[in-house]
């Protein structure tokens, strides 16, 4: 019977799978260039990508050499300018006094020949060949064991444009992009201190990701930072393409349905969260960087909070808290009422409800989850079609769904109301809209087969599962629980930026004070009028 | 992963087999809005009329086709209330639902027998609310539910909003449930509820049942001993310190053929009992304050002199309604409704545990004196009278 299981187990244990790393760690380059480059060949068989330029430099002095780079991955221009011509054209100028041998060529090319900023050495086959794979361009020459590597990289890249999730009115408008470097440097953009560590993993025995791990040092507690590296070290896998691997890779409770792991495509938003103590994790190819720890109450922040007037971003902040509840609770409130409660519904509102009810074929609970269902069919469609397609379907959605169904007694009209209110509210809490459509539906679950009990066990359990929960070993939930009052001013409301002078409890601990403590603006001293 | 798999398959299982036993869908509920208890024409027997709420009219009539009556009047007949509840279930296809209900109307002839055996479903069922209105009618309960009304496609809705609404009077009592159970409990107090009319129309061949909430229905024990009228209940509410509002009419004390309205902005009462030599006595504080509201005559009544004649007479106005009620109920049928017995208790304690088995009988020989304090404070806006040129 469990055979297969077995099968399964046999395949995941057998070590080392079929395909091999090209080159060993330990392949040490020789001395031979016609050894390197018939190394080189075999390792890019079939890969009609990869020049190889072979050349000689020197006049009198003639040494053999090679260059290796991925076309597409290297700017050529630069390529001609700063290393083809100096070799093979200025070589000739250069005062060697002759000097210029076998031995001594390296060290001339690399400290007085080349006019590239950025040289580092291989020594081994390995790093030659990974450094080529990222875009380097590398030379070898003959009669010495190490390769040059330089960085010559310049591919076509998608510009920084204005991300399509977290939309603001006022703020930056910068977004990340798929280029690691980029998103780096505009993260040192925004934090011009020597403190903002950034530590590159590569990650992926195929894709080979680059992954930088970004922190401030005096900020960030060590032990998240130890811990984040430990996590991403621990992955061995073959491939990274998103951030969204390495993510399920190092959650603290993988198999919960609400997310431990933050991510954000702002660099001020990441910038911001890292101010306050947390680390961030830029993958390569992705401009979505991950944060953590990550507490369930970011979910209701956003950055335009801490942008506009304080007293409207803490009014929009328990609208969200709202939101929240009306996205995970509407429906199930409402099958529960409809078909246990109805001494609950003010009289009024029960004649309505009655009438809207009368003549529709189905049990509140199995109308509630048909909508359910069509209203994540009609997201869906709606995110995965093409944009004027797009409007199509809204406008099917809209009338066939909300106004046919109604009028041909299909369905209530207060089950349509619920459910697109619930859409509505599900999306002003967007980064954990997700979740809210998997507790929608065990809500209605449990109210359709217990009424308000069920919702009642239903909160019992997720406030459990809330409170249990950790992200990089800090509780989910604080600073609610662990109650924190002074982190209470930017959970519920968001207090003015002259009163928040301390960081998050829980995570800036080492390094608390944000800002003076009396920065409250006050009338200029004499001024009679401003008092 | 066995203890997973039957840990899940017992959560299916107990979710869809045993879940849902208690569901009741709306469309399956019929929700009785006002429920009316006859003696039945068979002896020993009771009926109950109720008024169902009919969903699909009232969305056809808020749809503009309308005009129809939105509910639905069920009669049926049982040896207790409970039967013939039950017994309604035989021509209605859906369950009663009594949890929406809002008002109980008992029949004259049945609440003079007594209205305790009639009420105890209602207090002992977990479904109806202890915050229905109870009223007596003054005839049969039956036509009571049957009447419509022209405002309300739902008439128990109209019959809720007019014993709210008799604040602005001040002429009906208004009580429900829980509070007729309280008073029924104790010594102290005799219970009384509310009191509806049935009013025939007949115009042409068009005959018309309608019904006006005013006045109230007395009790002794739980036995109903008689209707108060409106200027009665007055009495009674000046008494509680339950008039909010209202008008009284005066004679013009330049013209005594004219009237005057005041209108009532705020009262209070005041009971002190107090007990000499074994001999009870009571004293009521009445404190009003007033308006002048509207004048017919045709002079000058806006100065400090006519005010203080009109407080005078506004005065007499209530002391005599404070009057006819006590003539009616302490004297005629001995009932204390005006909870002289509590206010008793919570001064003389220890004699009221004397009091307490015979106050049926000290009751009606109580001396009560009556103070009335009335004041009328603004004039409106037009100082003098309206009158033309």
């Amino acid at each position: 019977m469990f055979q297969w299981m077995k099968n399964l187990h046999r395949i995941l244990t057998k070590q080392d799978l079929d395909y091999k790393t090209p080159g060993e760690k330990d392949g040490s380059l020789s001395y031979s260039i016609q050894s390197n480059l018939e190394k080189i060949k075999e390792v890019f068989t079939h890969a009609n990508d990869v020049v190889i330029r072979q050349f000689e430099i020197g006049a009198d002095v003639r040494i053999k050499a090679f260059i290796v780079y991925v076309d597409g991955l290297v700017d050529k221009e630069i390529l001609q300018i700063s290393l083809m011509k100096p070799l093979m054209i200025d070589m000739h100028l250069a005062k060697t006094d002759g000097t210029f041998n076998r031995k001594t060529a390296f060290t001339i090319i690399k400290e007085r020949v080349l006019s590239i900023s950025e040289v580092k050495d291989a020594h081994y086959l390995q790093d030659a060949v990974d450094a080529v794979l990222s875009g380097d361009t590398v030379l070898f020459l003959d009669g010495s064991p190490v390769a040059l590597v330089a960085s010559l990289r310049g591919w076509a890249t998608r510009g920084i444009t204005t991300p399509d999730t977290e939309v603001v009115v006022r703020g930056s408008r910068e977004g990340f992009t798929e280029t690691l470097q980029t998103n780096t440097s505009q993260l040192r953009r925004r934090i011009k201190n020597p403190n903002l560590k950034l530590e590159t993993m590569k990650i992926g025995k195929q894709t080979k990701t680059d992954v930088v791990i970004a922190y401030i040092k005096d900020i960030a507690d060590d032990k998240i930072v130890e811990e984040v590296k430990k996590r991403l070290s621990r992955i061995d896998t073959d491939s990274i393409l998103e951030s969204g691997y390495i993510e399920e890779f190092i959650e603290d409770n993988p198999l919960s349905f609400l997310p431990t792991v933050g991510n954000s495509e702002k660099p001020d938003s990441v910038a911001a969260k890292m101010l306050e103590g947390r680390v961030a994790i830029l993958t390569d190819g992705t401009p979505f960087v991950l944060t953590v720890p990550y507490l369930f109450v970011e979910a209701f922040q956003s950055s335009e909070d801490y942008y506009s007037r304080h007293y409207y971003a803490s009014i929009l902040r328990l609208l969200r808290y709202t939101a929240f509840f009306i996205g995970a609770f509407a429906p199930a409130f409402y099958v529960a009422l409809t078909t246990y409660h109805q001494e609950m519904i003010p009289p009024a509102l029960l004649v309505s409800m009655a009438a809207a009810r009368e003549g529709t074929p189905f049990p509140a609970f199995v109308e509630a989850m048909i909508m359910g269902v069509i209203y994540e069919i009609l997201k869906e469609a709606g995110v995965r079609l093409p944009r004027p397609v797009g409007q199509a379907v809204s406008i099917v959605g809209a009338l066939v769904i909300g106004e046919s169904a109604v009028s041909a007694g299909l369905i209530g009209a207060p089950m349509v109301i619920v459910v697109a209110l619930t859409a509505i509210s599900s999306f002003v809490v967007s980064s954990i809209s997700d979740t809210l459509s998997i507790m929608r539906l065990i809500y209605v679950i449990l109210a359709g087969a217990f009424g308000l009990f069920g919702i009642m066990i239903g909160i019992a359990g997720f406030l459990t599962h809330l409170v249990s929960l950790r992200s990089f070993g800090v509780p989910y939930l604080s600073p609610l629980a662990p109650l924190n009052m002074r982190d209470m001013k930017d959970v519920f409301i968001r207090a003015p930026w002259w009163m928040m002078f301390t960081r998050p409890r829980v995570l800036g601990w080492k390094n608390q004070v944000r800002q003076k403590f009396r920065l409250m603006p006050e009338a200029r001293e004499g001024d009679e009028n401003n008092k | 992963m066995r203890k997973g798999l039957l840990i899940l398959l017992t959560a299916i299982v107990s979710l869809t087999v045993v879940g849902c036993w208690n569901r009741r869908e709306l469309d399956t509920l019929a929700i009785v809005t006002a429920v009316g208890i006859d003696k039945s024409k068979e002896d020993g027997k009771i009926t109950t009329t109720m008024q169902i709420m009919k969903p699909s009219e009232i969305k056809s009539a808020s749809s503009g086709s309308g005009g129809s009556k939105g509910v639905w009047v069920v009669t049926s007949t049982g040896y207790t209330v409970f039967d013939s509840v039950r017994n309604a279930t035989m021509q209605s296809d859906r369950k009663l639902f009594f949890a929406q209900n809002r008002a109980i109307v008992i029949g004259e002839e049945i609440a003079r027998e007594g209205v305790t055996p009639l009420l105890d479903l209602f207090d002992r069922d977990p479904e109806p609310r202890r915050l229905t209105w109870l009223l007596v009618a003054k005839g049969k309960a039956g036509d009571v539910i049957h009447a419509e009304h022209e405002q309300e496609n739902i008439p128990s809705k109209a019959i809720e909003s007019l014993i709210k609404s008799s604040d602005v009077t001040s002429m009906a009592v208004t009580v429900n449930l829980n509070d007729f159970l309280k008073n029924l409990s104790t010594h102290s107090t005799n219970a009384v509820a509310g009191r509806i009319d049935i009013i025939n129309e007949e115009d042409g061949e068009n005959k018309k049942i309608k019904m006006r909430v005013t006045g109230a229905s007395v009790f002794k024990g739980d036995k109903l001993v008689g209707f108060f009228d409106r200027s009665e209940t007055r009495g009674l509410n000046w008494i509680n310190g339950k008039v909010k509002s209202g008008i009284i009419v005066v004679k013009s004390p330049i013209q005594e053929t004219k009237n005057v309205a005041l209108e009532i902005i705020r009262a209070s009462s005041k009971i002190t009992p107090e007990i000499q030599d074994g001999q009870i006595g009571i004293t009521v504080e009445i404190k009003e304050e007033g308006n002048l509201g509207e004048q017919m005559s045709s002079l000058e009544l806006t100065n400090t002199e006519m005010f203080r004649v009109l407080e005078q007479r506004k005065a007499q106005v209530i002391k005599n309604e404070i009057e006819s009620v006590f003539k009616k109920a302490q004297k005629e049928w001995g009932t204390d409704i005006f909870g002289f017995g509590e206010a008793v208790h919570r001064k003389y304690p220890k004699e009221w545990k004397e009091l307490k088995e015979q106050w049926g009988d000290v009751f009606p020989e109580i001396d009560v004196q009556i103070k009335v304090d009335a004041k009328l404070r603004a004039p409106g806006l037009s100082a003098g009278p309206t009158k033309a040129k």
